[in-house]
């Protein structure tokens, strides 16, 4: 056999995504090389989050392709994207609130349950065994997240940063190969910002993880991601190391527009 | 934080109750676990009420009356768990659970009559018939979001209602009589029993798990490999399954039957037991089921009154327990030395238990009730749905 060149982890092309008449993300292009930690920034409304939602088959992208490991994957449903390697944290922090911090966690294990319904009403060996890993490894990705004395907690009782740290166990749980972070540092303090960059680190070297990141906090970014991407009204300004992206006089342009507009 | 492009979850906003002084209250807000003692007591005070049930019904010591509301109270706990299974575990908001029990009676009543099927299997098929068409239903109307399924099965009802009376076999509106009196109390009892344990231990997995994820938060569920439609569907068909069954003892039992029985009214009933007993309480289900079918009988007097006193129980209800008597929890999550203040979602107020410190999460800023969730999903029609059709 012939040996092929590895594919891209991720390799986006041209990616369109224009609800009516907006166009939220233009021609957008990423490679992502397994292992890699790319951050993509830009002001509110860059259309970062709507990338992800096109990533994660949320949304179906007007024009363009999206590869994971060199399969097309637009088009595909969210869950079977979630099946195929990527998870991904929200924004707006979604976990299932009123349902315990370890259950959060394991809904998400569940695409590798192996178990069928019957074998769980029978209540049969298989079952009972998968159950018990399944809650094994809940709990030490909680332990991994710090939030294990939490687990029969329901989620919607933890503070803040916690919670963006459960939604990061939960995404861990899916075993993916790709991680998309939305702004995982949002809302916290500084102090708990170096807790979670930890985390980043400690996760990408534990599980060997590529991580795309969305971040408004540059102190974070710039710390960790040794690739940026820049978006701004939906179009790619700038893209490469923290010092390229720091100077890029269209990249000042695009962040002091924004502040002086407000 | 805003321009999030999801709709929002179905309890938006980040809980700005959480404080660290959630540390402190963090024992209490651990689910409570039934004490031993207390186990015990309620273990033994059903087995001891079960076994007596079980010798009575032997030695055929109830009266016929009382041995009728008896039954009806098991095939209403049968009808009010598997409708809760539907709106209160997936928490989609279906409203014509008598139109699967018609078809499972009609279904098992014209199998035992005319084809000579044994009892179990035309239980089993009137079951399956009522399945099917939940199949049918569900699929078109459970991958939209919103409302679509309590409109679809409201119509369900009516369409049922047609065909019965129009088809030759059934004896029209006119009904079906002569229907042989195969349903004892050990059948209702034993169907309740596997009625429970299917259901309980469906919930009580991971399969069961996806389903709540479900209820909490779709997109979530879908971003971590939950196929949402998939559970959904088969919530909704098991939920039939045993609606059919139901109706295949009810057929059994009562030994005629025509479409007025399986009107709105009926559907009504079992929607009031499903959230009287709470969405998402298997167990308050089974308690509401009883004392509802009880409770008519002893006020035969009232009976033009009866709908009149439902909606004013289900006002009150709303305004004082808006989650249902017991919220999602299980009963014996109740039992514990009376404090249910570790779900805060349980209900407003929940409980006497030591009030939760100041800033403490207690009950939540929304205390989002398991109805508001069950009749609301909440989510508005996706990005995705729209795009790809
Ligand atoms: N479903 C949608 N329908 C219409 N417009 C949308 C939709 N989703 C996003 N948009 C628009 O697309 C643009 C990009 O939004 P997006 O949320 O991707 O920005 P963002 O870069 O994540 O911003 P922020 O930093 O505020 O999170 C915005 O103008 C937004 O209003
Ligand atoms: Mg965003």
């Amino acid at each position: 056999m012939a040996v092929q060149p590895e594919p891209p982890l991720l390799e986006v092309e041209s990616l369109t995504m224009a609800f009516g008449g907006l166009v939220a993300v233009s021609q957008f292009n990423l490679r992502l090389e397994r292992g890699e930690l790319v951050a993509l920034i830009g002001p509110n409304g860059a259309g970062k989050t709507t990338v992800f939602n096109c990533l994660t088959g949320v949304y179906t992208p007007t024009a363009g392709s999206i590869r994971l490991r060199g399969r097309n994957i637009v088009g595909w449903p969210p869950h079977r994207v979630a099946r195929a390697g990527v998870a991904r944290t929200f924004q707006n922090i979604r976990l299932f609130r009123d349902l315990e911090v370890l259950d959060n966690v394991r809904i998400a294990a569940h695409l590798r349950q192996q178990a069928t319904l019957a074998e769980a009403i029978l209540r049969l060996p298989r079952f009972r065994r998968e159950e018990r890993r399944l809650a094994a490894e809940a709990y030490e990705l909680l332990e991994l997240v710090g939030l294990s004395h939490r687990a029969h907690q329901l989620a919607k009782t933890l503070p803040y940063g916690e919670q963006r740290r459960l939604e990061i166990a939960r995404a861990l749980a899916t075993h993916p190969v790709l991680l998309l972070l939305d702004e995982p540092a949002a809302g916290m303090n500084p102090q708990e910002t170096d807790t979670l960059t930890g985390l980043i680190d400690l996760i990408r070297d534990r599980f060997g993880l590529t991580i795309l990141l969305i971040e408004h906090d540059m102190r974070l970014v710039m710390r960790i991601a040794p690739r940026i991407l820049v978006l701004d009204y939906g179009q790619t300004i700038a893209e490469g190391s923290p010092e390229q992206i720091r100077t890029d006089p269209r990249v000042i342009q695009a962040y002091l527009g924004e502040e002086a507009v407000g | 934080m805003e321009g999030e492009n999801l709709p929002p979850a179905s309890s938006s906003g980040v809980s700005s109750a959480s404080t660290a002084s959630s540390a402190v209250n963090a024992s209490r807000n651990i689910r409570p676990r039934l004490t031993p003692g207390w186990r015990f007591g309620v273990y033994f005070i059903a087995f001891a009420g079960l076994l007596w049930l079980n010798v009575w019904a032997y030695l055929g010591r109830f009266d016929y009356y009382v041995l009728g509301i008896i039954m009806m109270m098991g095939i209403n706990t049968i009808l009010a768990t598997s409708l809760n299974l539907i709106n209160g575990f997936a928490g989609q908001f279906a409203i014509g659970h008598a139109g699967f029990m018609a078809i499972g009676a009609y279904t098992a009543a014209l199998l035992t009559m005319h084809a000579r099927v044994s009892f179990a299997l035309a239980l089993v098929l009137g079951g399956l018939a009522a399945g099917a068409v939940g199949l049918f239903i569900g699929i078109p109307t459970l991958r939209l979001r919103g409302d679509y399924l309590a409109i679809a099965t409201l119509g369900l009802g009516e369409i049922i209602r047609v065909i019965i009376v129009n088809l030759p076999i059934t004896g029209g509106a006119f009904g079906l009589s002569g229907i042989l009196p195969y349903t004892t109390f050990f059948w209702v009892e034993g169907a309740v029993i596997l009625t429970l344990v299917v259901l309980s231990n469906f919930i009580r997995s991971s399969h069961g798990r996806a389903l709540l994820a479900v209820r909490e938060d779709e997109f979530a569920a879908e971003a971590v490999g939950v196929p949402t439609t998939y559970y959904k569907v088969l919530a909704f068909v098991m939920g039939s399954f045993f609606a059919g069954v139901a109706g295949g003892l009810f057929a059994h039992y009562l030994l005629f039957i025509d479409p007025s029985q399986f009107g709105i009214i009926r559907s009504i009933d079992i929607l009031i037991m499903v959230v009287l007993g709470g969405l998402g309480s298997l167990s308050g289900s089974v308690v509401a089921a009883i004392v509802l079918t009880a409770l008519p009988e002893y006020l035969r007097g009232f009976a033009e009154y009866r709908m009149v006193a439902y909606s004013a129980l289900l006002i009150l209800i709303m305004l004082v327990r808006p989650a249902g008597l017991f919220g999602r929890v299980e009963i014996w999550e109740l039992l514990n030395r009376g404090r249910p203040c570790s779900r805060p979602g349980a209900g407003p107020g929940a409980g006497p238990g030591p009030g939760p410190g100041p800033g403490s999460t207690g009950p939540g800023p929304e205390p989002r009730t398991k109805a508001e969730s069950g009749m609301k999903p909440g989510l508005e029609p996706a990005g995705r749905q729209e795009v790809t059709g």
